[in-house]
């Protein structure tokens, strides 16, 4: 099979970018809550994303003090099975609706603001090569409460290993969306294909999933797995309001870096408007970190303008979702390669402390390709 | 490149920033032009929408914190829009939670296909092939557009048309 000739090609993108692009965002007059009538939205209901048969998730009972007779056993590993052969979304497991299973000490245990992974054995399979997580990096990209990831990274025969799960929430249910893990063995590493997605794990909110996972690429046994985890704080608070950094361990290379922080009424365990707070940031060491920019809402009236914004010529105007409220943003600079730590302090209205939060911040060698910096854009010389 | 160092941002010592007023009705003005086109490449980058509203919202909210500070506001959310949706996508490791369009969205199939290609790309790639072949950019010009040097960009892009022309045999 011969490859597209160049012209050919570049024909087709152009009419293929015409067509498509205007339809991504067919009118860009958004009202509030318009997203969940996105076509491609993450609604379970609505997933136009191929399962694929190859990918089995096996949820099984925990190690709950719940006796079941083992033909209900059988009946229920069957029934959840011939669920997934549907596509349908697994019954959870007793430990789903129970937590974290009681006593049990895992070879594997990761655990971020976000979410908590722990198993018995993790392979990432690579050709005739298996790969276990050692030292690794574990970080979670919080992005509210609809989407979480899981991301843990180490290095092991010389080369980056991956295993990246993301999540989703509807409010009541978490499940995973998509599962990937990191392909060393070609010349040019890459992510596995095809990549895993589909509804893996569903399990209510403020539950642990169970079970094992057996992906052509990854293979995961006696795993406790929980998503959109409540912040530590609301656990066992010990004041009324906390601050929680979204990022409490930065790892990146030199360059710009988007951290922000919410602010919890620990009460409810829900995130508060920051716009009546003051925060100040320090660094313990500037020649590693710096603080860029002390960002939203330190810095100017951003919010209350971009909250009342006309949506269109002629229509009356209309709020645009306020999603920056609940969090303080900050952009830090990272430097040289180090350590050092980013002291973040909240004030209210009165100038009293209400919460502090660290930031532990490693910056590491800067890879080949450069990475573009989320923060501090400046103006092109040319306009569209 | 430093803002410092860019001689198309003002700084306030050379001129006063404008006034509140006229400030918000110039970016009502540019919100109104300009806001579907950048929420239109914002998503054809992040292929999310949403996320593509919160990076033009960004971007905008960046632009009213300069305060008159920007002489090209068009190119400064522009290239605003491109690297947040690309960091964004950095970050967020959420390019193919959507890999797939809606099969038959148009009644060619080829443009269908030509454009899950697209959407199957990592984002720095996808956001040179958008740049390239929506709003037809030079090399050079997305080279200026994103600050990247101009051999990052040929290098980024012809990546991006091997995948393709990987996953498009003829």
């Amino acid at each position: 099979m011969n490859d597209l000739h160049d012209d050919v090609l570049e024909q087709r993108l152009r009419v293929a970018c015409r067509e498509m692009i205007p339809r991504l965002a067919d009118d860009g007059t958004v009202a509030d809550g318009d997203t969940d009538s996105v076509p491609w939205s993450d609604n379970p209901g609505d997933s136009q994303v191929v399962e694929l048969d190859a990918f089995r998730q096996r949820p099984r009972r925990s190690a709950t003090p719940v006796l079941v007779g083992a033909a209900a056993a059988v009946l229920l590993v069957v029934g959840g099975l011939a669920l997934l052969q549907r596509g349908d979304q697994p019954a959870p497991s007793a430990a789903a609706n129970g937590g974290v299973v009681a006593g049990s000490a895992k070879a594997f245990s990761f655990t971020t603001p976000t979410v908590s992974l722990s198993a018995d054995s993790i392979s990432v399979i690579d050709g005739d090569r298996s790969f276990s997580p050692t030292n690794a990096q574990v970080t979670s990209e919080p992005s509210g409460d609809k989407h979480a990831t899981l991301e843990i990274t180490w290095t092991e025969g010389g080369a980056e290993q991956r295993i990246f799960m993301f999540f989703t929430s509807d409010g009541t249910d978490w499940w995973a969306t998509e599962i990937r893990t990191y392909d060393t063995a070609s010349g040019e590493p890459d992510w596995h294909e095809p990549i895993a997605t589909g509804t893996f794990f569903s399990t209510p909110l403020g539950s642990a999933y169970t079970g094992d996972l057996d992906l052509p690429n990854l293979r995961i046994t006696g795993m406790t797995l929980q998503a959109f985890l409540a912040p530590a704080a609301c656990e066992a608070p010990t004041a009324p309001i906390a601050l929680v950094a979204d990022y409490p361990n930065i790892v990146a290379p030199a360059g710009g870096f988007g951290a922000s922080l919410q602010l919890i009424d620990t009460a409810t365990c829900t995130g508060l408007p920051v716009a009546s707070y003051t925060f100040d940031y320090t660094t313990d060491d500037p020649s590693v970190a710096l603080i860029a920019d002390a960002g939203w809402p330190n810095n100017g009236s951003m919010p209350v303008e971009a909250t009342t914004v006309p949506v269109d010529q002629s229509g009356p105007t209309t709020t645009v979702a306020p999603y920056f409220e609940t969090r303080a943003r900050v952009s830090l600079q990272l430097v040289a390669p180090g350590t050092t730590v980013i002291h973040a302090t909240v004030r209210d209205e009165n100038g009293v402390i209400v919460g502090t939060a660290d930031m532990n911040v490693t910056v590491t060698e800067t890879p080949q390709q450069t990475i573009v910096s989320s923060t501090a854009p400046v103006p092109p010389a040319t306009q569209p | 490149m430093t803002e410092l160092g860019d001689p198309l941002i003002r700084r306030a010592a050379v001129a006063q920033p404008a006034s509140r007023a006229s400030l918000s009705l110039d970016l009502d003005a540019l919100y109104r032009s300009h806001r579907q086109q950048f929420l239109r490449l914002a998503t054809a980058i992040t292929l999310d929408r949403s996320i593509a509203e919160e990076v033009v919202q960004d971007a905008f909210a960046s632009l009213q914190r300069q305060h008159g500070e920007i002489d090209n506001p068009v190119g400064y959310l522009q290239r605003s829009v491109v690297n947040h949706s690309i960091s964004v996508i950095r970050r967020r490791r959420t390019a193919a939670r959507y890999p797939l369009p809606r099969p038959g969205v148009t009644v060619n199939p080829e443009i269908d296909e030509t454009w899950a290609a697209v959407t199957s790309l990592p984002a720095r790639e996808r956001a040179v092939v958008v740049l390239r072949y929506w709003l037809d950019l030079s090399e050079a010009d997305i080279a200026s557009c994103l600050g990247w040097p101009a051999g990052t960009v040929k290098s980024t892009l012809h990546r991006a048309l091997k995948r393709l022309r990987k996953e498009l045999p003829q």
